[in-house]
């Protein structure tokens, strides 16, 4: 059983108890040294079948189940010589450089005290970027066996440690909020009218049950123009600020979600304004059942029993866990005098509900302990769950199942996340998700020159006149809505042979510039499916968005593409740069006199040794993209007739000529583009910024999902269930 | 009573006649028959990436400041101004330099202690005085940051400069309209409603883990402070009147306007005692988006011309941006000034201070931080000229000297080594 390294993956429920799987193999298996493979596992479904069908289900192909030993060959033997003949000149002997002295490590057990070196090695042996490429290099071979004995090495590190990081209270950020009152009231209308989601929908085309995306969507986005906010919402409502966005993170995330007097005003603000809104009651598809006075047909138990059980159901859904007696004698207590007073029930239940939403247990996410109610463990999941995927509070399904503590039940939880990514409120995740990844709100401020761009600018004159960005932000978001609807491979998100445009992108990709009078209509586009055949297009690097938004005003800038590419596709951002970086004198008046490429005036920049390093990483992935001007469109030659070249070579092992071997590259990396898009998903769904720990949990995402090519619903499912987000401890 | 005669002119052109003043501090004490000394007000204000330095510090032998380009503008009160050189930070390397530059500016915490957020973060000066001095005024501090970019894209560093601690951010007022209700908006808090609230979170507290019991702390800090400012602000309202401000409307405005608007409630604020600490950003640190500004005639991004003033079209943009600024710290200035307080005026009884995180914009260097700060402190100090100090004198020094003016009693403030020598008269 030694080889069953104690981790995350094997503890399993039971009947709501946490049991450890290693445990429940010693004990029902005393006999078997073996691993439970996916035979196994069938194989003793008849007998345990909850449990089986948890480690089935949970962990079909994990790492632990196809990889599962962690014991690492001979330090002396093995790592040692290749460290001692590739590495210790550098790291040691001669120099340290990077500040790492690998020579100081003379045995697993001294390397393993140091997990954050350990992935440092493995990232920069996996992607070819150790040893410098000028430098005598190992054989494949030797390579391989490094990158394997680093990773059993990484996960004994870790496991020392313990890799459930719990939790921690947070705000629920404005979007939240907006979507918690509008569920929690099952409002017809918004709350108030937000720039946080981009798409407007105006042709109810996201049906994530279908499984397709239609062909036509008729959408608009939020930019263009104060008609798009002219939705229906709560009158005289005002939303607080729009929260930031982590740096390389997400708006959720709860290190940044504080509370402040200033904020906690507008909560106050909002927690009447949004019940005394005049258009309240026509909105609220909950009136009847909590707000109305039920004394206009004859009464079976006296008034103020109806109303106590109608604020306890209402708290249970504001608060996600039921209220326990002191605070619902709170609120109770409060209503009767309210109600004592006034005489007036619907006054009263608003005075009530009033309350409950400036209460810290409707505005802040959080995981009580278990003594708050019985069967907290599964509110909290339930929780977790709705705010990754809904963006929002849980509903009445997830709250009975949690008060019934079976939402920790395995097959249970697998449904549930399948109901959930099948519900229409699974948009609130594309809406915030996908623009945040895709650092999208860069397109709102780039600005191409006017005088030398007019082409980006159409409709009206000069002063009035609108971006072709504005369209060009659709683009990826429906792309990843229909990767995501489909359940296609994420891969799809890389190279594609399909994508949505309007009239005017299409015209715009082809080279024909139409102009538009100023009564173009602006709030609900037309966005067609459009088959692609040429690979130059397909999947989100390649759009308009991108190409715009990693542009200055005068020319494309490929350090700047580049370190998106690396950030947003591989999760790996680039360092900061140093204090002094050189001017880069790159107009195309410069360029012109001199008679060189950007590509070849940077070469010069980034020869030096200072900055060579960073430089060699994510220079590659700026130029590959040189055939896309600044305002996304292709070209072959540059403005001053000189060739683009946009050849490279990644991760030190896959060359390409263009844009379309580079996309080669990146699915034959699938691997590593995967792991990087779960590292995205992850730290969303956990509203933390992840550490090297992490590592294993993604690893094990990853592998869950590989299988079927690492499809959209199957990656997001996977991370649901995962016990890193299901919090299911070690006992 | 000079202080009535004070408050007279606080009335403005209605000058209705007003009772008596809310604060007893500027009353004479009834045994010396003398007057206290007013009250001192605090504020710091921020402009991002530096100044042109050439534009902007005269040079060892020039004592001439105000002949600069980028300051001349202070020259109406150039004598109640001083210029500071030789003020320094060390930033933590390896880590994004703007987002230090700003969130760590007036905590100028440790960068070799133990951080608990990615930069050496820490309470921050307007706090620590705000603790002290809250006690004289209906609003505890204000913080003021004139962002007007749309797309909220960048980090929560690069735009606040006030911070109650590390990682909780002081949340900024952009919004005219919002500052405008914060200072003359009164409201009946509803007792019952924050008992039961109160109550329901501290029910909640108990089941809550160690750390989140402490973030929950947030939450009742802020629920009493607004409930400390509605009493506070119901008590001055029904003794003085509202200052002559008309509500800010929904009209655009240039940016030009905008900041004169903001710096305008900060001022009224100020002489009608609401509040004696404030920050106030003039434009948040590294935003990498073109920005219009209407007075100027062009839109560039401020970050983007820094690190381009090498070239000598780049830097003439530059420079009017620089000094765009200062022309509208100035005016603050000048209107403190027209504001007569006894014997003084406002900015007399005032300490005022316009900085920078960065000491060049070009290479990001953070010692030779362009500092100047105005008003004498109630005539502590020494203005009207420019402080040399030696270099890398640790920044935290004036925050110190700043402190104990103040009435913190502070000895120590972050890295420094001492009061600021020199500044004081």
């Amino acid at each position: 059983m030694e080889q069953l390294r104690p981790n995350v993956t094997q503890e399993i429920i039971k009947d709501g108890m946490i049991t450890s799987l290693k445990a429940f193999w010693r004990e029902t298996f005393a006999w078997s040294v073996v691993i439970p493979t996916q035979t196994k596992t069938r194989k003793i479904q008849g007998r345990f079948t909850k449990l089986a069908f948890a480690s089935a289900l949970l962990f079909p192909t994990t790492a632990q189940a196809e990889n599962p030993s962690t014991k690492v060959g001979d330090f002396k033997k093995g790592i040692q010589p290749i460290l001692e003949q590739h590495c210790y000149d550098c790291h040691g002997r001669k120099k340290t450089k990077g500040k790492v002295d690998l020579t100081t490590y003379a045995s697993w057990a001294d390397l393993e005290k140091n997990p954050q070196l350990i992935e440092k090695m493995i990232e920069a042996l996996g992607k070819n970027e150790m040893p410098p490429e000028e430098e005598k290099q190992p054989s494949d071979k030797q390579r391989k066996l490094m990158v394997l004995e680093l990773d059993k090495a990484f996960r004994n590190a870790v496991a020392h440690d313990t890799p459930v990081i719990p939790l921690r209270l947070r705000r629920m950020n404005r979007f939240e909020y907006s979507n918690a009152v509008k569920d929690l009231f099952e409002l017809k209308s918004w709350v108030y009218s937000i720039n946080d989601r981009i798409i407007r929908n105006h042709n109810d085309y996201f049906r994530p049950e279908s499984g397709q995306m239609p062909k036509v969507v008729r959408v608009g986005n939020r930019i263009m123009g104060l008609q798009q906010l002219l939705e229906d919402r709560l009158l005289g409502v005002v939303a607080f600020p729009k929260d930031p966005p982590a740096e390389n993170g997400f708006n959720n995330r709860g290190d940044h979600l504080s509370l402040t007097p200033v904020l906690m005003e507008s909560f106050l603000e909002l927690s009447r304004s949004i019940v005394h809104a005049e258009n309240f009651e026509e909105n609220c598809r909950v009136w009847d059942e909590l707000f109305e006075d039920p004394s206009s047909t004859k009464l079976k138990q006296p008034i103020e029993n109806i109303a106590h059980q109608r604020i306890e159901k209402f708290l249970l859904k504001a608060f996600k866990s039921p209220a326990d007696e002191k605070t619902l004698k709170l609120y109770t207590g409060y209503f009767d005098k309210q109600y004592q007073k006034s005489s007036d029930f619907t006054r009263s239940m608003k005075d009530i509900v009033s309350a409950a939403l400036a209460s810290p247990r409707f505005i802040f996410v959080h995981n009580e302990t278990d003594q708050a109610s019985p069967n907290q463990a599964s509110f909290n999941l339930a929780t977790r769950l709705s705010l990754f995927l809904w963006s929002s509070i849980p509903d009445d399904e997830l709250l009975e199942l949690a008060g019934k503590g079976r939402l920790h039940e395995i097959a249970v939880l697998n449904e549930q996340v399948d109901r959930m990514l099948n519900h229409r409120r699974v948009k609130n995740f594309c809406d915030s998700f996908a623009p945040q990844w895709l650092k999208l709100n860069n397109v709102v401020s780039a600005s191409p020159n006017f005088k030398a761009h007019r082409e980006y600018y159409f409709g009206g004159d000069d002063k009035i006149s609108y971006k072709r960005g504005m369209h060009m932000m659709l683009e990826p978001l429906l792309n990843f809505e229909t990767v995501f609807i489909e359940n296609r491979p994420i891969s799809d998100l890389v190279d594609s042979d399909f994508t949505y445009r309007s009239h005017l992108l299409s015209e715009w990709y082809q080279g024909r510039a139409a102009t538009y009078g100023i009564n173009v209509n602006l709030r609900d586009i037309e966005f067609t499916r459009t088959p692609l055949n040429d690979r130059k297009y397909g999947g989100v690097i390649t759009t308009g968005a991108v190409m715009v938004m990693t542009s200055s005003p005068f020319r494309s800038l490929p350090i700047t593409r580049g370190a998106w590419v690396s950030s947003v596709i591989f999760n790996d951002p680039p360092e900061p740069p140093p204090d002094d970086i050189p001017n880069l004198k790159a107009d195309d008046e410069t360029l012109q006199r001199e008679g060189l490429t950007v590509r070849q005036k940077l070469k010069q920049h980034s020869s030096d040794t200072q900055c060579a390093g960073c430089h060699k990483k994510i220079d590659p992935l700026g130029f590959v993209l040189e055939n896309y001007d600044l305002l996304g469109r292709w070209r072959d030659d540059y403005r001053t007739g000189l060739k683009v070249d946009a050849s490279g070579t990644l991760f030190g092992k896959h060359e390409f000529k263009d844009i379309v071997g580079f996309k080669d590259a990146v699915l034959a990396e699938e691997d590593v583009f995967a792991k990087a898009f779960v590292g995205h998903l992850l730290s969303y769904a956990l509203g933390r910024e992840l550490t090297f720990a992490d590592r294993v949990a993604i690893g094990e995402i990853a592998e869950a999902s590989k299988k079927g090519h690492y499809r959209m619903r199957a990656v997001i499912k996977n991370i649901a269930v995962h016990p890193i987000f299901t919090q299911i401890k070690k006992q | 009573m000079k202080s009535i005669d004070r408050r007279k002119f606080l009335l403005g052109a209605s000058g209705s006649v007003m009772a008596l003043p809310w604060l007893e501090m500027y009353a004479a004490d009834p045994r010396t028959k003398k007057e206290k000394e007013p009250s001192l007000r605090f504020a710091s204000f921020y402009s991002p990436m530096g100044f042109v330095r050439d534009h902007f510090f005269p040079g060892e032998d020039n004592p001439d400041f105000l002949s600069m380009p980028t300051l001349s503008p202070l020259k109406k009160v150039g004598h109640k101004v001083t210029l500071i050189t030789g003020l320094s930070r060390v930033n933590v390397r390896g880590v994004d330099v703007h987002n230090q530059c700003s969130s760590c500016y007036l905590s100028s915490a440790d960068p070799h202690g133990k951080l608990k957020s990615p930069y050496p973060m820490d309470r921050t000066l307007d706090h620590l005085i705000a603790d002290q001095v809250s006690h004289r005024t209906p609003i505890r501090s204000m913080e003021l940051n004139c962002n007007s970019f749309k797309d909220l894209k960048e980090s929560i560093y690069l735009d606040n400069i006030s911070w109650y601690g590390p990682e909780h951010v002081a949340t900024a007022m952009k919004d005219p309209l919002q500052v405008y209700q914060r200072l003359f908006k009164t409201s009946n808090s509803d007792k019952d409603i924050t008992d039961l609230i109160l109550a329901d979170a501290a029910n909640f507290k108990r089941n809550l883990t160690h750390d989140d019991k402490d973030k929950l702390d947030e939450y009742f800090d802020s629920v009493r402070e607004i409930e400390q400012q509605i009493e506070k602000l119901n008590k001055y309202y029904r003794v003085h009147k509202r200052a002559d401000v008309t509500e800010p409307d929904e009209e655009p405005m240039t940016r030009g306007e905008y900041i004169r608007l903001m710096g305008k409630l900060l001022v009224v604020a100020f002489q009608g005692d609401l509040t004696h600490v404030a920050t106030f950003m003039l434009a948040p640190e590294r935003w990498g988006s073109p920005q219009l500004f209407h007075e100027l005639n062009f839109s560039k991004s401020h970050h983007g011309l820094t690190h381009g003033q090498n070239d000598k079209s780049v830097k003439s943009y530059l420079v009017q941006v620089d000094r765009f600024y200062v022309e509208l710290f100035a005016e603050v200035l000048e209107q403190m000034d027209a504001i007569t307080e006894g014997e003084g005026t406002l900015l007399d009884h005032s300490m005022v201070t316009l900085g920078s995180g960065l000491g060049d914009g070009r290479d990001h260097t953070m010692n030779e931080l362009p500092i100047i700060v105005a008003g004498s402190a109630n005539g502590k100090l020494k203005t009207g000229r420019i402080l040399n100090c030696p270099g890398n004198t640790p920044l935290a020094n004036l925050w110190l000297s700043q402190a104990q003016l103040m009435g913190t009693g502070m000895t120590q403030f972050a890295d420094s080594t001492g009061p600021l020598k020199g500044l004081l008269v």
